[in-house]
């Protein structure tokens, strides 16, 4: 059951917010929205609660059509990034009022909303208004006010986004916990890749209206479907390559050696991911690069521009007859101005699809 | 030899300081200067005045100190005291209708339809009419054979009502003119309060699952209380003194049906020119308000409102 989403569209004027997204969240999944600022994941996720109507498509909850529905039928519950919490009621009361509005009787309700607020570690300021407690805590409070009717679907608009780096942190890991336990259907929207990444049960990831790709995280990191992705996901983001593909004369790619490390059975799929002109991109994680001997077989030779160590790790940048990338590697010897071969990881070289 | 420097900075900083006051004092001296002459000058001569017998009109009658007869006097006074009860009754109502039809009208105007930005700008015209004028054009519309109100009810079969001149309908006429002029003032402060409300606790009812009335009265109605409570108190001290409009249209009457304690205190002091009564009658009526004001002050939490702002 879950959320099916058919062929959606926004417009704003002659502006398309989001673009014909078609996809199907299963039930009791974690799923992330993941994109820049602008690319149609808060409005998509905004026609999902019925606070924006679609220009065209349609919407299904739980096998029941609630496109042109309004929000309070639509048995969902949402987290928004400025928590939306009613200022001019006390904590407990903000918890209470999705029980309060549907009528549940004034006992019941009582009960509900502190084991909520026991759950979310927030019973002691159930007397305090949201002006009177931190942003973790108002964040806290609006999990629990969507949590405490217990709703099929969870929709989260960048809940974190308001807190500093270490709650975020926290909160990351105890949402995924909480939500998982409960098997709600969660739809989450993030431009935080640590986010996506951590939380998700598979990611989309989206472009300017369009979701350009949707796979768990460790395939949407390790086959990223387009540069965009590809760029998008992974700090520092995954190296690309200008390639060429052509029927007769085969692959010819910016630095060749890596054009050459592809595996067959990989570079016989290379014309699905050129576009017309036969362009595409050879994509390696900077940490599937090696830094070995110049001259080495299958190695491409490169100068090195900067050494930058970071401890665990060192970013080398280096430059290849003008095409520059960065090889994630253990502490190295390398200085800058030295020439040094690089070598792909065996099977880590990846066909990428331009934008 | 060592100088101990300790100390030091801590006496300069406190003389720059109280050169600092110095100067403030003096930049302040002027409009201090003003305010006393303009201000604090007559409100206590009228204090004083209200001790005495004083009437210009009437030298040889003149009576000099009379300590608190004057007050005395108007406890008693029959005419006062129906003032008293009318205004409070014309507050209470031309309040009461003009707050409600300016939150629905802001309601209304929130929704943003095309057009709505110069219907609200007609909207807000009558406050903008000087309160003469506004008595002027009521009274020529009220009049009972040639004026307009009567022409229009007659378009729909209703009979010509007598409006300000019949002491039955005198009262209801002067609210719906101070409510037709005072409804755009507390439209367009409340109107950019529910402007200026966050949208996300409008969205997050919506999802919670409050249907638009509960939406109003749980979530809209108490956001907006602060703004409403300003607009109110603003329009509560102003109706307390209304006076230009129902002077220009009916001068208090029929049978002082629309007698405000302003009419009244203007005819004790300029009729009558029983300046030393009038200025008493004035310094009641500033008591009156200074406690309705308060009740409603305490009434509505407003001290309350004010200082959880502050804690912010």
């Amino acid at each position: 059951m879950g959320i099916e989403v058919r062929s959606v569209y926004k417009r704003f004027g002659a502006f398309t917010a989001v673009n014909g997204v078609s996809v199907d969240i299963k039930d009791g999944e974690f799923f992330v929205m993941l994109g820049p600022s602008g690319c149609g994941k808060t409005t998509t996720l905004r026609m999902i609660a019925g606070l924006e109507l679609p220009s065209d498509g349609q919407i299904k909850i739980n096998g029941r059509d609630v496109t042109y529905e309004e929000p309070r039928h639509r048995d969902i519950a949402m987290a928004f990034q400025d928590y939306g919490l009613y200022p001019h009621l006390s904590v407990f009361q903000n918890i209470e009022f999705p029980l309060k509005v549907r009528k549940i009787a004034e006992g019941e309700r009582r009960k509900k909303v502190h084991a909520t607020a026991e759950k979310l570690g927030i019973a002691e300021y159930l007397n305090r208004k949201p002006g009177q407690i931190s942003g973790g805590q108002r964040q806290r409070v609006s999990l629990a006010r969507a949590l405490v009717r217990n709703p099929r679907v969870f929709l989260m608009d960048e809940p974190l986004s308001n807190l500093d780096a270490k709650l975020r942190a926290t909160m990351r890991t105890e949402i995924k916990k909480l939500v998982t336990s409960l098997g709600i259907t969660t739809v989450y929207v993030t431009h935080d890749q640590i986010e996506a990444m951590s939380m998700a049960d598979r990611i989309a990831v989206m472009r300017k209206g369009d979701m350009v790709q949707v796979a768990t995280p460790l395939e949407i990191y390790d086959r990223p479907r387009t540069e965009f992705v590809a760029d998008f996901i992974g700090s520092p983001p995954m190296n690309l390559f200008p390639a060429h593909f052509d029927r007769k004369k085969g692959i010819a790619a910016s630095v060749q050696p890596f054009a050459d490390s592809l595996s067959g059975e990989v570079a016989d799929k290379a014309s699905s991911f050129a576009d017309a002109q036969g362009q595409f991109f050879v994509g390696v994680r900077p940490e599937h690069l090696l830094i070995v001997g110049d001259g080495a077989e299958g190695a491409a030779s490169a100068s090195v521009d900067f050494v930058e160590p970071l401890g665990q790790t060192t970013n080398v940048y280096v430059d290849c007859g003008g095409h520059k990338f960065i090889v994630v590697t253990d502490r190295t010897e390398a200085r800058v101005g030295d020439v040094v071969g690089v070598l792909v990881a065996p099977g880590k070289s990846r066909l990428v699809a331009p934008n | 030899m060592t100088v101990s420097l300790e100390g030091l900075p801590v006496a300069t900083d406190r003389a720059k300081r109280a050169g600092e006051r110095y100067t403030g004092m003096i930049l302040l001296a002027p409009t201090m200067i003003i305010m006393t002459v303009v201000g604090l000058f007559p409100l206590l001569h009228s204090l004083y005045m209200s001790l005495t017998g004083y009437r210009p009109s009437d030298p040889d009658k003149f009576q000099g100190f009379v300590g608190l007869a004057n007050y005395a006097d108007a406890v008693s006074d029959a005419q006062f005291l129906h003032s008293i009860l009318l205004t409070l009754l014309f507050t209470v109502l031309s309040v009461g209708l003009s707050l409600t039809l300016a939150v629905l009208l802001a309601l209304l105007f929130n929704v943003r339809l095309p057009g709505f930005t110069l219907l609200r700008t007609i909207i807000i015209v009558p406050m903008l009419i000087t309160p003469i004028a506004v008595g002027i054009t009521w009274r020529i519309m009220m009049m009972p054979d040639l004026g307009v109100l009567n022409y229009v009810l007659s378009l729909v079969g209703i009979p010509p009502q007598p409006w300000a001149g019949e002491k039955a309908s005198a009262m209801a006429s002067m609210l719906l003119v101070d409510v037709w002029q005072w409804t755009p003032f507390m439209f367009l402060i409340i109107f950019a309060g529910l402007s200026a409300l966050p949208k996300s606790p409008f969205e997050a009812a919506a999802i919670d699952g409050a249907s638009p009335i509960q939406t109003f009265f749980m979530v809209t109605l108490p956001m907006l209380k602060p703004v409403i409570v300003i607009a109110s108190l603003l329009r509560i001290v102003d109706a307390i003194r209304t006076y230009d409009t129902v002077y220009i249209i009916t001068r208090g009457g029929p049978d002082f049906a629309t007698d405000l304690l302003s009419i009244y205190l203007a005819r004790v002091n300029f009729r009558f020119f029983s300046l030393g009564y009038g200025a008493a009658l004035s310094w009641l009526t500033l008591l009156i308000i200074l406690a309705v004001v308060l009740i409603f002050v305490k009434y509505t939490g407003f001290m309350r409102m004010v200082n959880e702002k502050e804690a912010r």
